[in-house]
C-alpha cells in the first residue's frame, strides 16, 4: 500500500459593503483578515511566501489579486482532503464574521467560492490541486488529459459561460477559460495540465499541480475529484496502462463540447477517429483501475473511491435528473431552469437570443468595433442602443423572430441568473446551497468526511502537517520570530530548524537553522563570486 | 442522519447489492425525479430571497481582479 499525498488550494472572492451601498477596498479587508487571523488563531508567519502558516497545517495568504487564499495541510486520502477545505471554508467565515462586526453595524462581507466573475472583467478564482507522485518527465500528461478533460461531468461546479455575451450554461465555467492542453502559466494561457513542478519536499516527490478544476460545494463532487485524480495518478506511475488509443483528438474542443451538455451525451474524437462521449472515457479509466485493486501500490481508500465513481457514472447515465440532488451542476441546473421559466423564456427562445448576440458581435466585430462580453448591457443605453439598432438590427431581431422589447427582459434574467449563481457559492449562511442543505433536500453528503471543527484547529494526523501543526501550537506564544514553511518550523531562540522536508515524517528532526534552498538559491545567483557569497552569508540574519 | 445521508451512505458502502426489481431503473428515475422536485420546492423561498436582492449592485460590488 502506498500513500499519496495531496493537498487543495481554494482562492475566494470577497467584498463588503454597507448597507448603503457604500464599500472598503478590497486590499483593506484581506490585509485586515490577515491580522486578525494573526491575533486570534494558532500560526506562525509563513517563510518566504507570505501569510501565515496556521495550527491546523493549512496556509492562509493573499494571493495575486488581493484576495483571500487557504491550502490545505498535506492529506492522505480525498477525504481528509475535503474536510480541510471545508475547514478552510469556517476559518475564513468565522473571521469575515468577526471583522463584519468590527467594522460597524450594517457592514455585511460576503466570502465566495465563486470560480468566474460575472461583471466582464474575464476574471476567475482558481481552485488547484496537487498530488504527490515518482513519473519522471512530461510524457504522462497526455494519458492523463482524457481523465481531465471528462471528469467534469461530475466535478463540474456549473455556471455559465462568463465570456460569451448571451446566456450560455455549463458544466464547468473554468472550462472557458482553458486555452491549452499543456501550459506553465495560470494566471495567462492557462492549460488543462499545469506543468509547475515544484515540489516542496527536498526532491521526494514530484508534484503534480492541477489549475483545471474548481470549487465546489458537493462532498460527492469534491471526493470524486481528487480521488479519481490520484487514482490515475497512481496508475500512470506504474505504467500499467496504454493509453494511447485514448488520446483525445482536440482536448480543449472536447472538454468544450462536455461542459454544454447537461445529458452528458455529447462526443469528441479520439486520435484514432473513433468518437467517445466523457462517460465512455471515465468508465474506461475506472475499468483500468479496478482490475489493480489488489496490486500492492494502491492506496488502501482505492476501493471506496471506484465504489462511489461506478456509481456515479451509473447516475449520470440519466442525466441530468439522476444527478440532481448531488452534484453542484446538476443542483444549479434546475434552478437556473426554473427562474427561466419564471421569467418567461423558453430554452429555444434563449438560444435565439444568442444567435442574436453572436451574430451582432459578429457584425461589430467585421465593422472593427470594440467588443466585450458587456456589451450587449449597452443596449439599454438610449445613445447605445440607437446608435446600434440604427444600423442593423432590426433585421436581424425579425430574422430570429425576436421582439426588440424582449431585449430588457432578457437581460434582467441574465443578471439575476449570475447573481444566484454567485449567491450558490457564499460561504456563510447566505449560501444557496448552505440554506438547501439546512431544508435536508440535498444529498451530496460523504460519511468519510467526518466532522469539520476538529480539522480547524488539529492537523491531519498521517502526514509532515501533523508536526507543523503542533509545533505552530507550541511556539505561537513563544517569544522570538520563527517562521514556518511547508517544510520547515524555525527555532529562532535555540537556533535549531524541524526539518519537514519528507511529507510523511512523523518524528521530530531538530537540526541547526539552515539556508533554505530557495534563499539559496537566491544568494547564488547574486553573488558571482565566492567572496561575494560570503559577504553575503555574513550580511544575513540566519 | 437524515434519510437521504442514510440512503447515500448504503449506496456508497455496498454499491455491489443486486437490485430488487422494486428499485428497477424506471423507479429510480422517478424517485430522482421527486428529489428534484423536493428541492426546487424547498428552494423557492430561497432563490427568491436571493433574487429579490439587488442583482446589479451586487454584481457590481462583487467585481474584483480575481485570481488564477
Amino acid at each position: 500500500m502506498t500513500h499519496r499525498v495531496m493537498g487543495m488550494e481554494t482562492e475566494y472572492a470577497i467584498s463588503g459593503r454597507y448597507q448603503n451601498g457604500d464599500s472598503l477596498e478590497n486590499s483593506f479587508l484581506t490585509t485586515e483578515l490577515i491580522l486578525m487571523a494573526a491575533g486570534r488563531l494558532a500560526n506562525l508567519p509563513a517563510g518566504g511566501n507570505g501569510g501565515l502558516f496556521l495550527g491546523n497545517g493549512s496556509r492562509f495568504y493573499i494571493d495575486t489579486g488581493n484576495h483571500p487564499e487557504i491550502s490545505t495541510p498535506e492529506c492522505l486520502t480525498p477525504w481528509e482532503v475535503v474536510r480541510y477545505i471545508t475547514a478552510g471554508d469556517h476559518i475564513l467565515r468565522d473571521l469575515a464574521n468577526r471583522l463584519g462586526k468590527r467594522l460597524g453595524e450594517g457592514f455585511q462581507i460576503e466570502i465566495a467560492k465563486v470560480n468566474v466573475d460575472y461583471s466582464g472583467s474575464g476574471n476567475t478564482w482558481g481552485c488547484h490541486e496537487s498530488y504527490s507522485h515518482r513519473i519522471q518527465g512530461r510524457g504522462f500528461f497526455n494519458d492523463l488529459i482524457p481523465h481531465l478533460v471528462s471528469r467534469i461531468i461530475y466535478t463540474g461546479a456549473g455556471g455559465f459561460n462568463s465570456l460569451a455575451p448571451g446566456l450560455e450554461f455549463t458544466l464547468s465555467p473554468r472550462t472557458h477559460h482553458l486555452v491549452d492542453s499543456i501550459s506553465g502559466s495560470s494566471t495567462n494561457g492557462r492549460g488543462i495540465v499545469h506543468t509547475k513542478n515544484e515540489d516542496l519536499t527536498g526532491g521526494y516527490y514530484n508534484r503534480l499541480h492541477l489549475l483545471c478544476g474548481e470549487s465546489l460545494y458537493s462532498q460527492t463532487a469534491a471526493v470524486l475529484k481528487v480521488g479519481t485524480t490520484a487514482l490515475v495518478v497512481a496508475l500512470l506511475e506504474h505504467g500499467l496502462a496504454d493509453l494511447s488509443t485514448w488520446h483525445l483528438d482536440e482536448p480543449l474542443a472536447a472538454m468544450n463540447a462536455f461542459t454544454q451538455d447537461p445529458t452528458c451525451r455529447a462526443t469528441a474524437g479520439l486520435a484514432t477517429d473513433l468518437q467517445v462521449s466523457a462517460l465512455e472515457i471515465q468508465h474506461h479509466y475506472l475499468s483500468l483501475i479496478e482490475s489493480e485493486l489488489g496490486a500492492e501500490w494502491m492506496p488502501e481508500w482505492a476501493l471506496d473511491i471506484c465504489r462511489l465513481w461506478r456509481s456515479t457514472l451509473a447516475d449520470l447515465d440519466a442525466a441530468p435528473e439522476s444527478v440532481g440532488t448531488s452534484l453542484d451542476w446538476a443542483v444549479k441546473h434546475f434552478f437556473f431552469g426554473k427562474l427561466i421559466r419564471e421569467h418567461g423564456f423558453s430554452a429555444e427562445k434563449i438560444t435565439r437570443w444568442n444567435e442574436f448576440q453572436d451574430r451582432l458581435f459578429q457584425n461589430l466585430d467585421d465593422t472593427g468595433a470594440v467588443i466585450g462580453p458587456h456589451l450587449l448591457g449597452g443596449l439599454l443605453n438610449p445613445t447605445n442602443e440607437d446608435q446600434i439598432f440604427s444600423t442593423q438590427k432590426n433585421t436581424l431581431l425579425s430574422e430570429l423572430g425576436l421582439e426588440r422589447e424582449e431585449l430588457t427582459r432578457f437581460l434582467e434574467l441574465r443578471r439575476d441568473l449570475f447573481h444566484l449563481d454567485t449567491q450558490f457559492n457564499t460561504v456563510g449562511t447566505d449560501s444557496v446551497f448552505q440554506s438547501l442543505q439546512d431544508a435536508d433536500v440535498l444529498n451530496h453528503e460523504i460519511p468519510g468526511v467526518g466532522k469539520i471543527a476538529p480539522a480547524m484547529t488539529e492537523a491531519p494526523a498521517g502526514t509532515r502537517a501533523r508536526l507543523r501543526g503542533k509545533t505552530i501550537r507550541e511556539f505561537c506564544e513563544k517569544e522570538g520570530e520563527n517562521l514556518c514553511g511547508w517544510d520547515f518550523v524555525d527555532d529562532q531562540v535555540k537556533g535549531l530548524q524541524l526539518n519537514l522536508t519528507d511529507p510523511l515524517i512523523q518524528e521530530e528532526v531538530w537540526e541547526p537553522i539552515r539556508i533554505r534552498r530557495r534563499n539559496r538559491s537566491r544568494l547564488l545567483s547574486r553573488a558571482g563570486r565566492s567572496t561575494d557569497f560570503l559577504e553575503l552569508l555574513h550580511s544575513m540574519d540566519l | 442522519m437524515s434519510e437521504q445521508e442514510r440512503r447515500r451512505h448504503h449506496d456508497n458502502s455496498d454499491p455491489s447489492c443486486e437490485q430488487g426489481p422494486e428499485d428497477s431503473g424506471s423507479e429510480n428515475l422517478t424517485r430522482q425525479r421527486r428529489e428534484v422536485d423536493d428541492l426546487l420546492r424547498a428552494g423557492d423561498d430561497i432563490i427568491n430571497r436571493v433574487i429579490s436582492g439587488d442583482s446589479a449592485s451586487f454584481l457590481a460590488a462583487g467585481q474584483q481582479q480575481g485570481g488564477q
